[in-house]
């Protein structure tokens, strides 16, 4: 299943392609796209790991850029 | 963001005054002292951030490359540089920073097209009689009945009112206003709202008001009203009050369109005269507006391949330049026995603040995204970076002609009359035909031009699969096809046709027998096949065609010519014939000429009608091939085919060279998915449309084909120019770099002053 999700303050755009490339590396992420003009980033996994796949993200997200927030839309 | 400007402006007075008054000259502490003090007002942040990275392990990060440069300046003794390198690195930070929040800014405002509230006409607060939970009502056989309009009970089931006391006496109004419960539970009125249903209806009439809501809160069937300069919360249908709307936020249409109760408006348009009144019949995620902001938010997702490119590229690039820059530290000095390593090292510096990616990858998006909110700004939605790019390469446009380059409406053409005047057998058809539904009846009124007296009919008949029959007058009037004419044994006269289309390319003079004959000869599967628009089925016209097919011979393919054809007969004597085609739409013409005028090398039109009408339209436009009496599946196949050619004739690399194909977005979804670029034409309001296509073209003009295509060029030019000139420019400073004759805050000059440049040149995109 897919969901969207936002990614806020997003500064640097390689930040954003960093970000992409981590969560799609996460176990069970089958996709993952994250523009950088909208923040929107878009998963693609396993329903039953989701819960695990979107605190992982919001923790990359930090990572790699101090200031960005991993919010539900 | 102030706070961090008035920062950054003391750092760099504080570095000014120190490198007028020459503090680097100073005795050791005190000049260090005051550089030490600039860098770390400046870019005390930046430090702070890089030393997190580290301890998390995290290096080639950008605040990490800066650090290392400024501390690595500021340990050889450049002062100046190592804080000018802070300096230089914050002032383009920072314009980056507001330069990308503008144009994320300046893109949701074109694209605002989401309402803010709206106004919905729901019934008031509670009156003060009403506080009590009981209410006594007068029943209709004098006996009082007590009545508790609690709402917790009331909500439990819809017409479930709970009457205590005597249940057999309860009144007929009572019944009523459950009604007005399940009615009032249903819009999803407050508690408080319901239990005033009990009044009369005119009493709730004058109770009602409106209210300011979320338009995430309108319920479908729910009255909203819009005041002039207001935007349509929900797609709705007027039910009172007339206005215009301006839908320049969906279509890039400037022309208001003028709307009248029975008129659905979409959201996201704005009302411009008069307040109207209208019934939401979407809710506010469903509407329009949301359908389209969603899209278009979504369109980041696909990716262009230059994107993929750049991001690949920087996660190379940045090693590669951080591994050569140490090398360049140790190898040369190694030769010299370090002598110069301060030097070396000063160069390779300069390396790593050149390895920071920011410049290159924020421009490619910036560009992308720019140029779909700029052609969705002229009505015209792209799904993705990816669609955006391939329809830069568009070497083939492939329309299929009903819906797309015509209009799908029925024209009268051309009228034979051998014994009256042509307007005479017009008007016999046309008060034939008044009570007919049928799209041939309504192109022969319009023809027809005048109010029909219907008091003049007195007998009014359609016969399935053929025609109508009336009598108008003293005249019994039989319109229809070829059958009709045989059923009624009225006797088609031989006629000739000099010029069929109005035009020299069709100069074929057939009788009207044989005209007859191509009629019934129709290919299968033409004519009136799959394009026929979905009001021309299921009407008496319709039955004729399959009719009309059973009795093809299977030879002829092709009829000679276009359109279809009413024959008149008046009692019972043959007396004519009046055909109708398609109307080509305004600016097909123009289209055409346009998306040649963009580079498409071959325009080609598919249709499931017969050979004489593609060739007219084909003709008329200049389309450089057609192909008539296509079954949808046949439409697959061709498309495959000119897909495969057009690769194989293509300049470019085959996979680069796309095809476009264009539909109504309804009956050919297979070939939208199928072909490299599926647009869909008059996607307004049609969700079949917008699901099924590449790129939606929201009005049915089909020159926003070509102002895409357009966009698209400009585009992917703008993507081009900003990536060849962030890499050329860092190739250079690198070259200038490794030699030494660049220094660090130019190197660092150089690279935020790219992407700034970057991120302007992809506003461009945007108009």
């Amino acid at each position: 299943m897919t969901k969207v999700l936002k990614v806020e303050n997003l500064d640097c755009a390689n930040c954003a392609a960093k970000m992409e490339r981590g969560i799609k590396n996460l176990d069970g992420v089958k996709d993952c796209t994250l523009s950088f003009m909208t923040g929107r980033l878009t998963i693609d996994a396993d329903e039953t790991k989701f819960g695990e796949i979107i605190k992982a993200a919001a923790k990359l997200v930090k990572k790699i850029e101090s200031g960005a927030n991993l919010i539900l839309k | 963001m102030k706070k961090r400007i008035i920062r950054i402006s003391i750092g760099a007075a504080v570095f000014l005054g120190a490198l007028i008054a020459g503090a680097e000259n100073f005795p050791k502490p005190a000049g260090l002292t005051v550089y030490l003090a600039a860098i770390l007002i400046i870019g005390g942040d930046v430090l702070l951030r890089a030393l997190k990275n580290i301890l998390k392990g995290k290096v080639f990060d950008e605040n990490f490359l800066m650090t290392i440069a400024a501390v690595g300046a500021f340990c050889i003794g450049e002062y100046p540089e190592a804080a000018a390198v802070m300096l230089f690195y914050q002032v383009g930070e920072t314009f980056q920073y507001l330069a990308v929040a503008r144009s994320r800014k300046s893109i949701a405002a074109l694209m605002d097209i989401r309402p803010d509230y709206a106004n919905v006409i729901r019934v008031s607060a509670v009156p003060e009689k009403n506080d009590a939970s009981k209410e006594e009502f007068e029943t209709g056989n004098g006996k009082k009945t007590e009545v508790i309009t609690d709402v917790m009970n009331a909500r439990s089931g819809k017409n479930d009112l709970n009457i205590s006391g005597s249940a057999a006496g309860q009144n007929l109004s009572a019944v009523d206003e459950s009604k007005d419960y399940a009615e009032a539970k249903n819009s999803g009125i407050s508690g408080s709202a319901i239990g005033q249903n009990l009044y009369a209806a005119d009493d709730l009439k004058s109770r009602s008001a409106t209210v300011r809501v979320d338009p995430s809160e309108v319920k479908t069937g729910e009255i909203i009203v819009v005041a002039p300069g207001e935007k349509i919360p929900v797609d709705a249908v007027v039910i009172e009050g007339f206005s215009s709307v301006d839908t320049a936020a969906l279509t890039g249409e400037s022309k208001p369109r003028d709307v009248a109760p029975g008129d659905g408006i979409l959201s996201g348009c704005v009302n411009l005269s008069g307040v109207i009144k209208a019934r939401a019949v979407k809710e506010f995620g469903e509407s329009t507006a949301s359908k389209i902001l969603d899209l278009v938010e979504n369109a980041g997702a696909r990716k262009s391949n230059s994107e993929n490119f750049i991001t690949k590229f920087a996660r190379y690039y940045t090693p590669a330049v951080v591994a050569f820059a140490l090398l360049l530290a140790v190898v040369p000095p190694a030769f010299s026995g370090f002598q110069n390593f301060s030097e070396w090292l000063y160069n390779a510096l300069t390396f790593l603040v050149v390895s920071c990616p920011c410049a290159l990858v924020i421009s490619i998006p910036m560009s992308f995204f720019g140029g779909i909110g700029g052609a969705s700004k002229k009505g015209v939605l792209i799904k993705g970076g990816n669609y955006l790019e391939a329809l830069a390469n568009t070497e083939t446009v492939v329309f299929d002609k009903t819906g797309t380059l015509t209009k799908g409406v029925l024209k009268v053409d051309k009228i034979i009359a051998p014994r009256m005047q042509s307007g005479e057998l017009l008007a016999l058809a046309a008060y034939a035909e008044s009570y007919s539904s049928h799209p041939v009846s309504a192109a022969l009124r319009k023809a027809h031009g005048k109010d029909i007296d219907k008091s003049l009919i007195t007998d009014a008949e359609e016969i399935a699969g053929h025609g109508v029959f009336a009598v108008a007058g003293d005249k019994r009037v039989h319109v229809g096809n070829a059958r009709l004419m045989k059923k009624i044994g009225a006797e088609i006269e031989p006629f000739i046709i000099s010029d069929p289309q109005g035009t020299d390319a069709h100069t074929a003079p057939p009788r009207a027998r044989e005209y007859a004959e191509k009629i019934y000869n129709l290919p299968s599967g033409s004519a009136y096949g799959d394009k026929t628009p979905g009001s021309l089925k299921n009407s008496a016209y319709d039955n004729k065609i399959p009719d009309l097919r059973e009795t093809d011979a299977g030879g002829d393919k092709t009829a000679d010519l276009p359109g279809t054809a009413a024959y008149v007969a008046v009692d019972g004597k043959y007396e004519g014939v009046i055909f109708l085609s398609d109307e080509i739409k305004e600016d097909s013409a123009r289209a055409i000429a346009e998306i040649r005028a963009a580079g498409v090398k071959k325009i080609v039109m598919l249709t499931g009608d017969g050979e004489a009408e593609a060739k007219k339209v084909a003709d008329a436009l200049k389309i450089d091939e057609y192909y008539a009496g296509l079954l949808p599946s046949d439409k697959v196949q061709k498309a495959e085919e000119l897909m495969g050619e057009n690769a194989k004739n293509s300049a470019k690399k085959a996979r680069k060279a796309k095809l476009v194909f264009v539909g109504d977005g309804i009956n050919d979804a297979p070939v939208l998915a199928r072909a490299d670029i599926g647009i869909a034409m008059g996607g307004l309001g049609s969700d079949a449309a917008v699901e099924a296509a590449d790129v939606v073209v929201m009005t049915d003009e089909p020159s926003k084909i070509a102002a895409a295509i357009r966009t698209a060029k400009k585009t992917t030019a703008i993507a081009r120019q900003n990536s060849v000139f962030a890499i050329g420019v860092k190739l250079l400073v690198l070259a200038l770099g490794a030699v030494g004759i660049a220094k660090m805050w130019g190197a660092v000059f150089a690279d935020v002053g790219v992407a700034i440049l970057a991120i302007l040149n992809a506003f461009r995109a945007l108009k």
